[in-house]
């Protein structure tokens, strides 16, 4: 499946899809919630909520 | 299962630019995130417990900044600092605000001379990336 087919799916509101992309970004979410040296736990969630957030804020056609 | 982006392709675009997007936003909320947590810890400050708590849980050679920072008024500046190793803000701290020469902080943490210089000219400029990054947002 590419990619496009996978973010509109997401668009959707289709778990899979969701979780997939979820998946996708998990190292550059854990890449950014490291502050002061150490993992933070509750700054990943936000990440992730961002990345939810993005999903369907994200603007395909342009 | 997921073949290199190329950016070549329709959806490889869409992909880069669905990345870059998420990549502006997560750096938006990460800095957010920092300055909420340094709301809060200021407010903490007050409480003379946590104080001496941190002093004792502190290590040896990293000097505890809990309170240097909290005395900042530059918020990119702390944000920045967070966000470098403790190697890099021992080396950059203790020339900066202590004064001390390469010799002394090479020593301190096991470098040579040339090391320690190395380590605080990268973190020197990682520090302004790192500020640069947040006030162009």
């Amino acid at each position: 499946m590419n990619f496009k087919d996978l973010l509109l799916q997401a668009k959707a509101g289709s778990d899979q899809a969701i979780t997939a992309l979820l998946e996708m970004y998990q190292p550059l979410l854990i890449k950014n919630a490291i502050i002061d040296n150490g993992y933070d736990e509750d700054l990943h969630q936000e990440l992730c909520i961002t990345l939810l957030k993005c999903i369907n804020q994200f603007n395909i056609e342009r | 299962m997921w073949q290199r982006n190329s950016g070549q392709k329709e959806s490889d675009i869409l992909q880069n630019r669905f990345t870059s997007y998420l990549v502006t936003a997560i750096q938006r909320r990460k800095w957010d995130y920092i300055n909420q947590q340094n709301r809060l810890q200021q407010l903490e400050v007050s409480t003379e417990y946590s104080i001496l708590e941190d002093l004792i849980h502190s290590k040896k050679f990293v000097y505890d900044w809990t309170n240097t920072l909290a005395e900042l008024e530059n918020d990119s500046l702390i944000c920045a600092l967070k966000q470098i190793s403790g190697r890099e803000k021992h080396v950059f701290l203790g020339r900066v605000l202590e004064e001390k020469s390469f010799e002394e902080l090479a020593e301190e943490l096991g470098l040579s001379y040339k090391g320690a210089a190395a380590l605080y000219y990268r973190s020197i400029k990682k520090i302004k990336d790192k500020m640069k990054e947040i006030v162009d947002e």
